[in-house]
């Protein structure tokens, strides 16, 4: 083998001039990309264009509204209603906070005895929806309500604090989204690299000094992203705030819409939607520039449960007190008002007539069988239609994807009233044909629960090496096949947890369901908010329970995912 | 398939504006093993993706086997090259079990009783026999990577490319198993380009060796043109270890403080060079005259490593047998070997005075 240097040499030299194209020809034929990342890009591109109906409506809504529809704006009233929802939501996240950074801590991180108990149980609260946590609340804590009934005979007390209002709000609104900041910040904890703590330790500092500097730093991103969704969750919410009767932007659009002055709903909407931008921003601003992820392999070791000595017995009283007020004592409500309504006959409402049981019981099927369906086809769609741009995003950063990405998650921003309005808007005016059919209400679906999707699946991708697709492409399989083949069976979990997410969250949602569906398409949550207009509380009892229960399910499934990691 | 061979001419590619790879023209001669060898962020990955088709090329042209497939306004997909590629993290499907995995490149090109006589062959290839049916968590390191070659080789491609294949394993297996590889690729027959920043992986497996820096080529060589006549010093200082001391041209040679070189290089007097010292160079004598000190040492086994300072401060390393027993602190005077002529440098390049290998 004797391979001499010089042939090697020669070949560095340029041995024949190669044509070469001028540069800009060369940059244009470079982006002429491969037919399967078109096809994701016009994809993606498609939901995006679904997603900016939205705000593209309320503009041209809004341009229409006038010079009195602005005088109302500035207005004194306007200004009221914005501190409203402002104090409301920064109360919620803040009481949330208070609640479940220590619950978290404790069914994670510690020996409270019970542990993998509690830790179902402090998230279940999530299956309430706010309207029903709401009316429920409200007939237990309220003047005349079920607590007073039980305590004036035993405490002689007449009048108890006001609930509506901004004090049934704050509580109830505080009570059903703790779990979402419990959720996002024991995942954190589930990822902190013990060896930190320990090299703190070992620095001198005492357990508590080594939580409050290394500990809760590490948590901030998660509570922070835990506050986002609960803020978020205040200023669309709907249902509570009605039942509640607590003045902020939600309510007063809807009052609007019933009063067709869609353009003054279009300019509330329009503000409360530059208000959750406001916070989306802040937010990212918040983020900082320390990294939390591991710079390092970290060390595989599970941490040690903190033990918690002589606090065991007020850990396990306080984590007690939560799930009793947050959980046991609404099922218990429902119960009670189930029951009464069963006494009486008077289970459902049959629009008015009084029924037997059964009958009322057997009314209920359709409305949980549309229930179902809608939130199913909209786990599907949203899952599918996540996809393109969750892997644009994770494989093909750059600028396009940013921008599919911010708009999708724009859906965050835009409360389920505006979706609403603004598909209404478009329903009549250029698709007819679709007004008031399925397929607008799984649109509005599609664009509330996009977020979630991308969320789910995107956590999923990240995890997967993209050297496994370039290996499958490497082995002569095209690139939509390698999709097929490779990374779809190994995205799963994350498929199924975004499926599971919206499920849970369709079920429960209530305005755009309400102004969407179709004409006799009844569902089990316009159910029970009709029954809770009428004060029938025994009447709402029992699509209430159907809607706890099939909610549940999918809850269960993915908390029992969620600690069997 | 008959092993082709597989020639770059001129390639770049541009990461925005920094170039990762410059100007960067290789030939691999069929049935050859190329290793890529340059420290991190020298574009030796950069050239094995291009290769491979996931990067496209800014500029210049691809050839395998005589055929162009990638040129700035041409691009081959990846999964159209037939080439066989083994990650630097195998990217075994966790999904799929090893015989699936193995089989995943035939395509239902044949049946299926086909498929499986071939998937089989090839595992008792790598020597993973009877493994077919389990799942890849289940294996070693080892028995994944060799699943990984088993899978790149199943479809017979032109050419094999390899990313830094060994990185992953633990330092002690890593010997043995390098060995039973390079027997499977003599055995296949296959082209190979193979990245590595590791230097002794690279006098081990390559037929030819192409050093990079910063996007460019160094010196392409076979492992001993490497080692022994590098061309220029970043050659020298990369390859083994090298020790710098300046030579300056006079008129009966070069002087050093090492001593006096015997060399004609008809470059004007008093030009200052550098000397690459290897410590094979190096001859340490405890007599008089001396111009050194020992400042430590490293038993090898069969020799000592000693660390040793010039009167100007600058560090040499000398090789002993280890009967020659000099404590640190000893005086010494260290000398070049007769017979043996280190690479000399101008200005970075090397002196074309040496003579050639054989």
């Amino acid at each position: 083998m004797n391979l001499r240097n010089n042939q090697y040499i020669e070949a560095q030299d340029v041995t024949r001039p190669l044509p070469r194209l001028p540069r800009s020809v060369r940059r244009r034929i470079r982006s002429a990309t491969s037919s399967s990342h078109l096809i994701m890009v016009a994809a993606a591109a498609l939901v995006t264009g679904l997603i900016l109906l939205v705000p593209y409506y309320l503009v041209v809504r809004s341009l229409n509204a006038g010079q009195a529809a602005v005088a109302t704006m500035v207005s004194l009233r306007t200004l009221h209603l914005l501190g409203n929802t402002v104090l409301l939501a920064a109360a919620v996240t803040l009481g949330a906070t208070a609640l479940a950074v220590p619950l978290a801590w404790l069914t994670i991180a510690t020996d409270l005895p019970g542990r993998r108990l509690w830790s179902i149980l402090v998230a279940l609260p999530l299956i309430f929806p706010s309207y029903v946590a709401a009316y429920i609340y409200a007939s237990t804590f309220s003047p005349k309500g079920l607590l007073q009934q039980l305590l004036s005979p035993l405490i002689g007390l007449d009048r108890i604090p006001d609930f509506y209002g901004f004090p049934g709000a704050f509580f109830v609104l505080t009570l059903i989204t703790y779990p979402y900041i419990l959720l996002t910040v024991r995942g954190a904890f589930r990822h902190l690299d013990p060896s930190l703590v320990e090299a703190a330790r070992n620095l001198g500092l005492t357990p508590w000094q080594a939580f409050w500097r290394v500990t809760l730093p590490h948590l901030r991103p998660a509570i922070i992203a835990g506050a986002l969704l609960v803020a978020l969750y205040v200023f669309r919410d709907f249902g509570a705030v009605t039942t509640l009767q607590y003045n902020t932007f939600t309510r007063i659009i809807y009052n609007r819409y019933l009063s067709y002055r869609l353009d003054m709903a279009a300019l509330f909407a329009s503000i409360l939607v530059i208000l959750t931008i406001v916070i989306l921003l802040l937010e990212q601003r918040s983020r900082g520039r320390g990294r939390y992820s591991r710079l390092s392999a970290g060390c595989q070791r599970r941490p040690q449960p903190a033990s918690l000595g002589r606090w065991k017995v007020p850990a396990l009283i306080y984590t007690a007190a939560v799930v009793t007020v947050a959980l046991a004592v609404p099922l218990a409500t429902l119960l009670y008002w189930l029951w009464r309504g069963w006494k009486n006959q008077q289970v459902v409402s049959g629009f008015g007539t009084m029924s037997d049981n059964l009958t009322s019981l057997t009314s209920l099927l359709e409305p949980a069988w549309h229930s179902v369906s809608a939130s199913f086809l909209a786990a599907l769609l949203t899952i599918l239609l996540a996809l393109p741009v969750t892997i644009l995003v994770v494989r093909r950063p750059g600028r396009l994807s940013r921008l599919f990405e911010q708009v999708a998650y724009a859906g965050f921003a835009l409360p389920g009233i505006v979706i609403a309005l603004a598909l209404v808007f478009f329903g009549i005016n250029v698709v007819p044909s679709l007004y008031q059919t399925l397929p607008m209400l799984l649109a509005a679906y599609v664009i509330l629960f996009i977020p979630q999707a991308i969320g789910a699946e995107r956590a999923s991708l990240l995890q997967l090496s993209p050297t496994l697709e370039e290996a499958g492409r490497s082995l002569g399989r095209h690139p939509l096949a390698v999709l097929r083949r490779i990374t779809l069976p190994l995205i799963r979990p994350g498929l199924v947890t975004g499926a599971l997410l919206v499920f849970l969250t369709a079920m429960k949602e209530l305005p755009a369901t309400l102004i969407l569906s179709p004409l006799g398409f009844n569902t089990l949550a316009a159910q029970i908010w009709s029954n809770i207009g009428e004060a029938f509380f025994a009447r709402a009892a029992l699509p209430t329970l159907l809607l706890l229960l099939l909610s549940s399910i999918p809850l269960t499934w993915l908390t029992l995912r969620d600690t069997h990691e | 398939m008959p092993p082709v061979n597989i020639s770059c001419h001129l390639i770049s590619k541009y990461f925005g504006n920094r170039p990762a790879v410059e100007g960067v023209s290789l030939t691999i001669p069929a049935g050859r093993i190329l290793v890529l060898l340059g420290p991190s962020g020298c574009g030796k990955t950069t050239v094995l993706r291009l290769v491979a088709g996931f990067e496209r090329l800014d500029e210049g042209e691809i050839e395998i086997g005589g055929d162009v497939i990638a040129r700035p306004d041409q691009h081959l997909p990846p999964e159209r090259r037939h080439l066989g590629m083994v990650f630097q993290d195998y990217a075994i499907f966790p999904h799929l079990t090893v015989a699936d995995n193995v089989g995943f490149g035939l395509n239902g090109r044949s049946g299926q009783a086909d498929k499986k006589a071939r998937v089989d062959s090839l595992l008792a290839f790598v020597g993973l026999d009877n493994l077919g049916e389990r799942m890849p968590h289940e294996l070693s390191g080892g028995q994944q990577q060799r699943v990984a070659l088993a899978r790149a080789l199943v479809t017979e491609p032109r050419a094999l490319l390899l990313d830094e294949p060994f990185s992953n394993l633990d330092a002690a297996f890593r010997t043995e198993v390098r060995t039973e590889v390079k027997d499977l690729l003599r055995q296949s027959g296959t082209t190979t380009i193979f990245v590595t920043h590791d230097q002794e992986e690279a006098l081990f497996f390559g037929d030819l060796i192409a050093i990079m820096r910063s996007g460019r080529i160094e010196q392409i060589g076979t492992p001993e043109e490497i080692f022994l006549r590098p061309r220029t010093r970043f050659v020298a200082a990369f390859m083994g270890q090298t020790d710098f001391i300046p030579g300056q041209v006079t008129s009966k040679g070069i002087d050093t403080p090492l001593g006096h070189l015997n060399l004609d290089t008809s470059l004007p007097i008093g030009t200052q060079l550098e000397v690459a010292l290897r410590p094979n160079h190096v001859a340490l004598n405890p007599g008089v005259n001396h111009n050194s000190r020992i400042l430590s040492r490293q038993f090898l086994g069969i020799a000592y490593l000693y660390r040793v300072a010039l009167s100007d401060g600058t560090i040499i390393h000398s090789w002993q047998p280890y009967q020659v027993d000099l404590p640190p602190d000893t005086s010494v005077r260290a000398t070049i070997r007769p017979g043996n002529l280190p690479p000399l440098f101008s200005e970075g390049q090397a002196l074309d005075i040496l003579p050639d290998l054989d």
